[in-house]
C-alpha cells in the first residue's frame, strides 16, 4: 500500500507481521550460523587433539615400552650366554643381537613419533649413543671371554654393561614420562574439557528454543498445523546435537586410552623386572665365581637389585593384547566420522528449510499493515 | 591552523617511532636472552653442585640453561655432533676431544671472551688445528674444575695402627708400608678400576703419576706426545714399579677384585671398622666419597703427595685434571655462559656449593674450614702442575692404556706384550691427534 507522507511524497509502510517475520528468519539464521561455528571448532579441536594422540603420543609411549623389555632382554640373554657358553663357539648369541636390533627399531618409531618435542628428540639421541656404548662393552666382555685366561675381565666388562643399561633404561624411563605426559595435557586440555560442550550445546539449545516459539507463532497467525521447513530444520538441529556430541564420545575415549596405558605400564613394569631380576642374578653368580673373595659388596649390590619385584609390581596381570586395545580406542578416539563435512551440510540444510518455512508466509504477508 | 596540527601530528609519530626503536635496540644488544643448552658428566651431588652455578648465571643475565648430564659425555656429545645438533657448550673431561674437535673445526674459539679477564688466564687452553689447514694458536677451551691426582689418602689412626705412625715420606717407605700390611693378612691397597663406561682410568692415573714422580718432566711431556715408546725406557719402568707395588703378581686376589669394585667403592674401605684397606691412590674429588662414607660431614682422612719414586728430585711435580668448556655454537647466550663459568663469582659460588670440593687452577683464597682441604688447595697453587696423561692421549691410545691396565691386573705375566700392543697403537695414530700442551707452572693462592 502506498501512502503520502506528510510533506507529500509518496511512502511504502512495512506490515508489522512482515517485520516480525523478517526478524524471526534474521534470528534464526544468525543463530544457525553460531551454532556451525561453535560446533565445529568444538568438534574439529576434539578431533585433532585426539588425533595427535593416536597417531603420535600412543605410539610413541608403546614404543619406549618395546625398546626398554627389548633392551633389558637383550642385556638378560647376553649375561645368559656370555657366562655358560664355551670359548669357541660363544657369544653373546642371537637373541641379544635380535632384540638390540628391535630396540633400534622401536627407537625409529619412537623418533618418529616423538610428542615431547627437543626434550624427547635429545632423550632418543642419548639413548642411541649410549647403546653404542653398551654394545662395545658386551663385544670387550665377549672378546674376553674367548681369551681362556681372561674370563674375570670378561664379567668385569659384563658388570660394566649393566651398569650403563641401568642408565639407559633409566632414560627411557624420562622419556616415557615426557611422553605420557604429553598424553596428559593432550587427555585434560580445554577442548576435552568437560565444560567445553556447553560452547556448542548452548547455540544449538538457542537455536531450538527460537525454531520452537516460531512454529507456534506461524501457527497461530496463519491459522496452519505445522510449517514442514521449519519442523525439518528442528529435526536438523537434532541432527547436529546428535552428531557434535560424538566429540564427548571421542573425549571419553582419550580417558579410555589414558587408563590402557597405564595398565600397560603397569604389566610392562612388572616383565621387565622379571627380566632384571634373571638377568641380574645371573651376574652376580658369575662375579662370585670369577671373584670369590673381594668381591663381597658388589655381589651383594647386584643381588640387592634382583630382589624379586614388589607384590604389587609382579602380580599385575598382563591384559591380552593390552597395547593392540590401546591402539583400537586411541584409534577410535581419532575417527571423525567424516562429521566435520556433516555439520556444515546440515547447518546449510537448516538455513534454506528456515528461508523456505518464511517463503511462503512473507510473500502471503507481502505490504499488508496488520 | 590545520596543516600546524598536522604537522604536530607527523611529529609525534616520528617521536614515538624513534622511541620505540630506541628501547628494541637496548633489549637486544645490552640484555641477551634466550636459552643455551650445556652437556658435561656430572651427576648426583655434583651436578646438584654445578647448579648452583647455573642458577646464578641465569639470576645475572636472564637466560635460561638447560643442563644435560651423563657420565658418557664424549659418546653423547659425538652423537649430538654427527646429527648436527651438538650442545651449544660442553664441559668435557678428557682434553684430548678438545683437540679432535679442533682439527674438525666444531669449536668455537674463545679469544674475545676471555681476554678481559687476566684472572683467568691460567685456565684457558690454547691450541691450534692440526690439521690441515693448520691453524694458529687460539684459546679453544676453559678448564673449569681441577683435580689434583698426585696424592694417596689415608685414615692416619688406621694407617698408623699396622705401622710407624708417619706415613710414608719416599717410595721405599711406601713399597715397605704396602708389604707389611700385606704380611700382616690385611689389605693395603683401596684398588677399584671400575667406572663404566670407561673402567681402568684409575690405574692409568697410577702408571702415569708413578713416570711423572719417576722419570720426570721432560719424560711424561715426550710420552704424552707419543714419542716415547711403551715397551723400553721411562713407561715400562712405570708399570713394573705399579706392578711392585701392588704386589700383582703375589696377591691375584686383590688385583682382580679391583675389576670388580668401583673406585668409590673401594675408597670407602679406608673409613670402615674394621679399616678394608689402607692406602687410596685417588684424585681430590675422592673427598665427596669420604664424606659420604662418614655421614658426620666427614672422617678424618689426610693424605700425603705422591714421593719421588726414583733418584731425580720430582716433589714439586703433580699430576692434575680439569674439566674444560668448549663452545660449539657460537651464540650470544653461549658466550655469556663460557665467559660466567670462566669467572671468579661462577668458582665462588661452586666452592660454596660444594662444600669447599671444588678445586680451581684459578688463584683463589685459602681460606677453607677443612684443613685437609685447604691443603689440596694450596698444592694446586704451588709447583708445577703435569696435565693428565691419558686426557691428553688421542682417544684410541687412552682407551687401550685403560684396556691394557685391567688386562695387566688379571694377567700380570702379558706385560711385555700388552707394552708392545699399546706401542703399536702409539705408532698408528696420527701425530696431529696428539696434543702439545706440556706440565705449567700453578698460579698461586690469594689471602
Amino acid at each position: 500500500m502506498t501512502v503520502a507522507n506528510p510533506d507529500g511524497r509518496p511512502s511504502r509502510q512495512v506490515s508489522t507481521t512482515r517485520r516480525t517475520l523478517l526478524r524471526l528468519r534474521a534470528a534464526l539464521l544468525a543463530a544457525t550460523a553460531v551454532a556451525l561455528v561453535a560446533c565445529l571448532a568444538v568438534f574439529l579441536g576434539v578431533a585433532r587433539t585426539a588425533d595427535a594422540a593416536a597417531d603420535r603420543s600412543v605410539p610413541a609411549i608403546l614404543a619406549v615400552h618395546d625398546a626398554q623389555h627389548a633392551l633389558r632382554s637383550a642385556h638378560a640373554a647376553a649375561v645368559r650366554n656370555l657366562t655358560d657358553s664355551g670359548l669357541l663357539l660363544g657369544g653373546p648369541g642371537v637373541d641379544y643381537q635380535r632384540q638390540i636390533a628391535g630396540a633400534g627399531q622401536y627407537l625409529t618409531l619412537v623418533a618418529e613419533n616423538n610428542a615431547a618435542g627437543d626434550g624427547g628428540t635429545r632423550d632418543i639421541q642419548t639413548v642411541e649413543a649410549l647403546l653404542v656404548t653398551y654394545t662395545g662393552l658386551i663385544g670387550r666382555a665377549d672378546a674376553s671371554y674367548r681369551d681362556a685366561s681372561l674370563p674375570a675381565l670378561g664379567g668385569a666388562w659384563l658388570r660394566d654393561a649393566a651398569s650403563l643399561m641401568d642408565d639407559i633404561l633409566s632414560l627411557l624411563d624420562d622419556l616415557l614420562a615426557k611422553q605420557v605426559s604429553v598424553l596428559d595435557e593432550q587427555r585434560d586440555n580445554g577442548w576435552t574439557h568437560r565444560l567445553t560442550p556447553a560452547v556448542w550445546l548452548l547455540p544449538l539449545l538457542v537455536l531450538g528454543a527460537l525454531l520452537v516459539p516460531t512454529q507456534i507463532y506461524l501457527s497461530r497467525r496463519f491459522r496452519r498445523a505445522l510449517n514442514l521447513p521449519l519442523l525439518l530444520a528442528s529435526v536438523a538441529t537434532l541432527g547436529m546435537v546428535a552428531l557434535t556430541s560424538l566429540s564427548l564420545r571421542s573425549a571419553a575415549d582419550l580417558d579410555q586410552v589414558r587408563r590402557d596405558v597405564a595398565a600397560v605400564q603397569e604389566s610392562r613394569q612388572g616383565q621387565l623386572l622379571q627380566v632384571r631380576r634373571e638377568a641380574a642374578d645371573g651376574l652376580a653368580d658369575e662375579v662370585q665365581k670369577q671373584c670369590p673373595d673381594g668381591c663381597g659388596r658388589t655381589v651383594a649390590g647386584l643381588r640387592a637389585s634382583a630382589a624379586p619385584p614388589s607384590p604389587s609390581a609382579s602380580a599385575a596381570p598382563a591384559p591380552p593384547r593390552a597395547a593392540e586395545t590401546t591402539l583400537t580406542h586411541a584409534a577410535r578416539a581419532a575417527d571423525s566420522n567424516s562429521v566435520e563435512f556433516v555439520l556444515p551440510l546440515l547447518a546449510l540444510g537448516i538455513g534454506v528449510l528456515i528461508l523456505a518455512g518464511f517463503q511462503a508466509r512473507l510473500a502471503e504477508y507481502g505490504y499488508r499493515s496488520t | 591552523m590545520r596543516h600546524r596540527r598536522r604537522r604536530s601530528w607527523t611529529t609525534l609519530a616520528l617521536v614515538t617511532v624513534l622511541l620505540a626503536g630506541t628501547g628494541l635496540s637496548g633489549c637486544s644488544g645490552d640484555e641477551p636472552t634466550g636459552e643455551v643448552t650445556i652437556l658435561a658428566s656430572w651427576t648426583g651431588a655434583e651436578r646438584a653442585a654445578f647448579d648452583a652455578v647455573l642458577r646464578g648465571f641465569e639470576a645475572e643475565t636472564g637466560i635460561h640453561v638447560d643442563y644435560q648430564g651423563h657420565r658418557d659425555v664424549s659418546q653423547v656429545l659425538q652423537a649430538g655432533i654427527e646429527r648436527g645438533r651438538p650442545p651449544d657448550v660442553a664441559v668435557l673431561p678428557r682434553l684430548n676431544d678438545v683437540q679432535r674437535y679442533v682439527n674438525e673445526d666444531q669449536l668455537r674459539p674463545l679469544d674475545e671472551i676471555v681476554e678481559g679477564d687476566a684472572g683467568a688466564a691460567a685456565q684457558v687452553i690454547r691450541l691450534a688445528r692440526k690439521t690441515e689447514p693448520v691453524g694458529p694458536q687460539r684459546a679453544y677451551a676453559v678448564a673449569v674444575a681441577t683435580h689434583l691426582k698426585s696424592i694417596f689418602w689415608y685414615e692416619p689412626s688406621a694407617l698408623s695402627a699396622v705401622g710407624p705412625r708417619q706415613p710414608p715420606a719416599t717410595w721405599a717407605e711406601l713399597v715397605t708400608r704396602s708389604r707389611g700390611v700385606t704380611a700382616g693378612g690385611r689389605v693395603p691397597w683401596c684398588l677399584g678400576m671400575s667406572s663404566p663406561p670407561v673402567s681402568g682410568w684409575p690405574g692409568t692415573d697410577w702408571i702415569e703419576d708413578i713416570l711423572l714422580h719417576q722419570s720426570g718432566q721432560a719424560a711424561y711431556e715426550r710420552w704424552t706426545r707419543g714419542e716415547l715408546s711403551w715397551r723400553t725406557g721411562p713407561v715400562r719402568d712405570a708399570w713394573v714399579a705399579w706392578g711392585d707395588l701392588l704386589g700383582v703378581s703375589s696377591s691375584p686376589g686383590t688385583a682382580r677384585a679391583s675389576l670388580f669394585t668401583t673406585w668409590a667403592d673401594a675408597g670407602s674401605g679406608l673409613l670402615t671398622a674394621p679399616p678394608g684397606c689402607y692406602l687410596d691412590h685417588q684424585a681430590s674429588f675422592v673427598l665427596r666419597t669420604y664424606r659420604d662414607a662418614m655421614p658426620d660431614g666427614g672422617g678424618p682422612v689426610d693424605f700425603f703427595p705422591t714421593p719421588p719414586v726414583g733418584p731425580s728430585e720430582t716433589s714439586s711435580l703433580q699430576e692434575v685434571s680439569d674439566d674444560v668448556a668448549a663452545l660449539f655454537r657460537d651464540t650470544g647466550p653461549a658466550r655469556e655462559l663460557m665467559a660466567y663459568l670462566a669467572s671468579e663469582p661462577a668458582q665462588r659460588i661452586w666452592r660454596e656449593s660444594s662444600d669447599e670440593l671444588f678445586f680451581s687452577r684459578r688463584a683463589q683464597s685459602d681460606d677453607y674450614a677443612d684443613p685437609v682441604v685447604a691443603r689440596v688447595a694450596r698444592r694446586l697453587g704451588t709447583g708445577t702442575l703435569c696435565r693428565d696423561g691419558s686426557d691428553l692421549l688421542p682417544t684410541a691410545v687412552a682407551t687401550a692404556f685403560e684396556r691394557a691396565v685391567l688386562v695387566y691386573l688379571q694377567d700380570p705375566g702379558r706385560l711385555d706384550a700388552l707394552l708392545a700392543e699399546l706401542d703399536s697403537v702409539r705408532r698408528s695414530v696420527p701425530p696431529a691427534e696428539y696434543m702439545d700442551l706440556g706440565c705449567e707452572p700453578a698460579a698461586p693462592p690469594t689471602n
